[in-house]
């Protein structure tokens, strides 16, 4: 089988490259922010492979639900690295914090299914962005990718953005607010798109595919660390990010293995059926700047403009592969 | 000799709209080794605040007390002030033999302090209460016990601030009993305030008698009765009912003057 | 023959509302799979109090507020002592004070995490903050509430300032302080799940937390029903140890009474 000889075949090589400096030698602790979803599912994987182990590394991982305490969390030193959506990576750069990307995550996929989904409620007669003028949709934060592949599929299914009412609702409690009648249409990701569509699935139905159906292969989320920190220790972080890449191999050789989904089961507690039914992002090693300039060109659109730096220098050397 | 010296004792409080509020005014009187000395004066004329000075728990405002000829500005070793309301000065979570023992434990190291209160409570007729607590006792009992922490600290002077004013007449009649005979025998130095006439006849030497507010010394009235005397018995003597007429003609004529 | 059939008919009210519960969600009233039946909550509960799971995230979210309430809880008795004994402390610190109390807790818990990490220490500091001043309220009430006679008492058997803190001010103030201790207990528990589901991975408010974001009701719903009999018996544990410590105030009560 294809993916066992590739594992065999990347451990073999990786094995003269780590293991004979490393032996007996104490682990360098590392504090990464994540959040419990699909995306982090190679950061997990190389934890469990061992593939930080033979670096050197030690992954201290500190599940952050809200992504609120993520980057400011990094700004104070808390963690080395945190996984988190573009937009509000480029928000913070806006903002003059020094942050560099020093792995790409999660992009969608070119064709649906998305990871992110547009659900309504079964027999309602909202079909479009336009349909969803003066009406409310949820999304789980303002100004973050979720909302942002949102109301771009809003404009491109015909709908005014300045129109809709976005509402804050927690992705947990989208399906039951969208069931009551408390919001007319939701931007889900994944993994309660397959959630929402499992336990409600006679009550809701899903409309768009944001991310596939405005921009196909759109970036989504990354990690990224200080810069003061990259600058000092670079060689930390090339560590960091050849186990890290690893894991993305790892994972990219399993997208249709249950070896994947049970990985993902065992971070994130999400049961295995339920996975089954859960639409995976594709996970890159990289960033290119033509992503970020498409991702800001995107936000300039609906109103998250401003001066930011050249998006080429915001790529640390461990993501621009 | 002089045990207890109070010379020209004021006390006035601040007033926030005004001048300060005299209570006491140049105050004098002494109290010989040994003697009995009863404070006697209409309700609210300050015989609490005498006796607080003279515990050294209250700063005077003027004048000088002494004790044993020296100047008080604390509580002194030597005197033990035994107050009113014994619901308030007994700890309520200390046992009662903890309760006498605490008032020399800070000296003696707890272990001796309640052999100590032991002895004590025999002395006041409370043999057997040492384990129940000061709230599981009557009133008179309540106060025996802080006689008996009073007497475990050794004092040569007693300062008694109406201390059987809050029992029932028969109780109080047993607890001036035990105070006539505890005075005999550990041959104290006792003031003691009260409102009661009968009491301060019964008990005293002496009688200071006090004016109204601001209190002055209106009076030192000789009792003169002989001793031993009878809580019940010395009552009934002519003497004894001469002189009660004559306080309470005194202090009854305040009100008018 | 009062006190059994109120406490039976109690047992009866909790037994109908847990039938309604299980009935209700049954037969699907609410209409959500975040609403399920009790017996899978159980289920869960059981299941994850056999694997270890939550008797050791459950004991780390205990000792963590242990560990608060025995900082805040000291703090608040010896910073109360200070202000009763000392009033120009009081006057100089209470107005500080004052203006803290008022911070919502979870308000406090992002600027704490710069300066304390997302750890132990940030989320002891938090609980420590939250029993802080219930515990400083009720000192203060019951040092004052402690009758001149008793401090006086101690003063004429010539018993120093320190002694007299410990020996009379203290023991008498003790049931005001208990009594802050309760609140500040109650507070506690609350404040430490808090904390950790805001941040970190640990206790059972990591864990309420991933349920939820794993979308597993049951699970969720047995980590409430294990924070609810947790602090039930946290507070029948506390009421217990109160009657020992201060018999004499139920005592004293009682007399009152009648």
């Amino acid at each position: 089988m294809a993916p066992v000889s590739r594992r065999l075949a990347l451990s073999l090589a990786a094995l003269p490259l780590a293991a004979p400096p490393l032996l007996g030698q104490t682990l360098t602790r590392m504090r990464v922010s994540v959040i419990p979803v699909l995306d982090v599912a190679p950061l997990h994987a190389a934890i469990r492979e061992g593939y930080f182990a033979a670096e050197g590394l030690e992954i201290d991982t500190s599940t952050t639900t809200g992504g609120a305490t993520g980057l400011p969390g990094l700004v104070a030193r808390q963690f080395r690295v945190t996984f988190s959506n573009a937009v509000s990576i480029m928000l913070g750069i806006r903002e003059g914090l020094d942050f560099r990307f020093v792995s790409g995550a999660t992009r969608g996929t070119e064709t649906p299914p998305d990871i992110f989904a547009v659900l309504v409620k079964k027999g309602s007669d909202i079909r479009s962005g336009k349909d969803l003028e003066g009406k409310r949709i949820a999304s789980n934060t303002r100004n973050n990718i979720v909302w942002l592949r949102g109301m771009a599929w809003v404009e491109k299914t015909g709908g005014d953005w300045r129109r809709v009412t976005t509402v804050e609702v927690p992705f947990p409690q989208m399906a039951d607010a969208l069931a009551g009648g408390q919001i007319d249409a939701a931007i889900f990701s994944e993994p309660f798109v397959a959630g929402a569509l499992a336990t409600h699935g006679d009550r809701l139905e899903r409309i768009g595919w944001p991310i596939s159906e405005t921009t196909p292969g759109g970036t989504n989320a990354q990690y990224v660390a200080m810069k003061e920190d990259l600058d000092a220790n670079a060689e930390l972080f090339d560590r960091f990010a050849r186990a890290l890449h690893r894991g993305v191999d790892w994972v990219n050789a399993r997208l249709t293995d249950p070896a994947l989904l049970e990985l993902i089961a065992g971070f994130s507690r999400v049961p295995v059926e339920r996975l089954r039914q859960v639409a995976l992002p594709a996970y890159p090693k990289g960033v290119t700047p033509a992503e970020l300039d498409a991702l800001l060109t995107t936000m300039t659109h609906f109103g998250l403009g401003g001066r930011y730096p050249a998006t080429a220098s915001l790529i640390h050397r461990t993501a621009a592969v | 000799m002089d045990f207890l010296e109070l010379d020209a004792v004021t006390k006035e409080y601040p007033n926030r709209s005004g001048p300060p509020a005299r209570v006491m005014d140049q105050v004098s009187l002494s109290v010989r080794q040994g003697e009995f000395m009863a404070v006697l004066g209409p309700s609210g004329c300050g015989k609490s605040t005498l006796l607080q000075m003279a515990a050294g728990l209250l700063p005077v405002s003027d004048g000088t007390v002494r004790i044993a000829g020296r100047r008080i500005i604390a509580p002194p070793p030597e005197a033990v002030y035994v107050f009113q309301q014994y619901t308030r000065s007994l700890l309520p979570w200390r046992n009662v033999r903890d309760n006498v023992g605490f008032a020399i434990e800070h000296r003696l190291g707890r272990r001796r302090a309640r052999e100590v209160a032991e002895a004590q409570l025999d002395q006041v007729g409370l043999e057997g209460f040492g384990d129940h607590f000061p709230w599981q006792l009557s009133g008179g009992m309540q106060q025996r016990v802080a006689i008996a922490r009073a007497l475990a600290a050794e004092p040569a002077m007693l300062l008694m601030d109406e201390p059987f004013s809050a029992v029932d007449a028969l109780t109080r009649l047993d607890l001036q009993a035990l105070i006539l005979e505890i005075w005999a025998r550990r041959r104290l130095t006792v003031l003691l305030v009260t409102h009661d006439v009968d009491e301060a006849i019964t008990l005293a030497d002496r009688i200071a008698v006090l004016t109204r507010r601001p209190a002055r010394m209106a009076e030192m009235v000789e009792v003169g009765l002989p001793r031993p005397r009878d809580a019940v018995a010395t009552r009934e003597a002519p003497q004894f009912l001469a002189l009660r007429r004559r306080l309470l003609d005194r202090l009854l004529l305040r009100h008018d003057g | 023959m009062r006190r059994p059939v109120r406490f039976s008919s109690g047992v009866v009210l909790v037994a109908g509302l847990l039938a309604l519960w299980e009935v209700s969600a049954r037969l699907d009233w609410m209409q959500t799979p975040n609403w399920p039946p009790l017996s899978q909550v159980l289920a869960a509960l059981a299941r994850d109090i056999l694997s270890g799971e939550l008797p050791e995230l459950a004991g780390g979210t205990l000792l963590r507020m242990a560990a608060g309430l025995a900082a805040g809880g000291t703090a608040g008795v010896m910073v109360g002592l200070l202000f009763a004994t000392l009033p120009l402390t009081a006057r100089l610190f209470g107005p500080t004070v004052e203006l803290i109390r008022p911070i919502p807790i979870p308000a406090v818990v992002p600027p704490l995490v710069l300066f304390l990490g997302l750890d132990d220490a940030m989320k002891v500091t938090v609980v420590a903050l939250t029993a802080f001043f219930p515990v400083l309220t009720n000192t203060m009430q019951g040092i004052a509430a402690v009758e001149a006679e008793t401090l006086a008492m101690g003063r004429t058997f010539g018993i120093g300032p320190l002694r007299r803190a410990l020996r009379i001010t203290l023991p008498a103030a003790l049931p005001y302080i208990l009594a802050g201790l309760r609140v500040s207990l109650a507070l506690a528990l609350v404040v430490a799940v808090v904390a950790e589901m805001i941040a970190g991975e640990q206790g059972l408010g990591h864990y309420l937390v991933m349920m939820q974001f794993a979308g597993r009701a049951p699970e969720i719903y047995a980590a409430v029903v294990a924070l609810a009999l947790l602090g039930y018996a946290l507070n029948r544990g506390f009421l217990a140890l109160e009657r020992r410590a201060i018999h004499w105030w139920f005592a004293l009560g009682r007399q009152a009474e009648g």
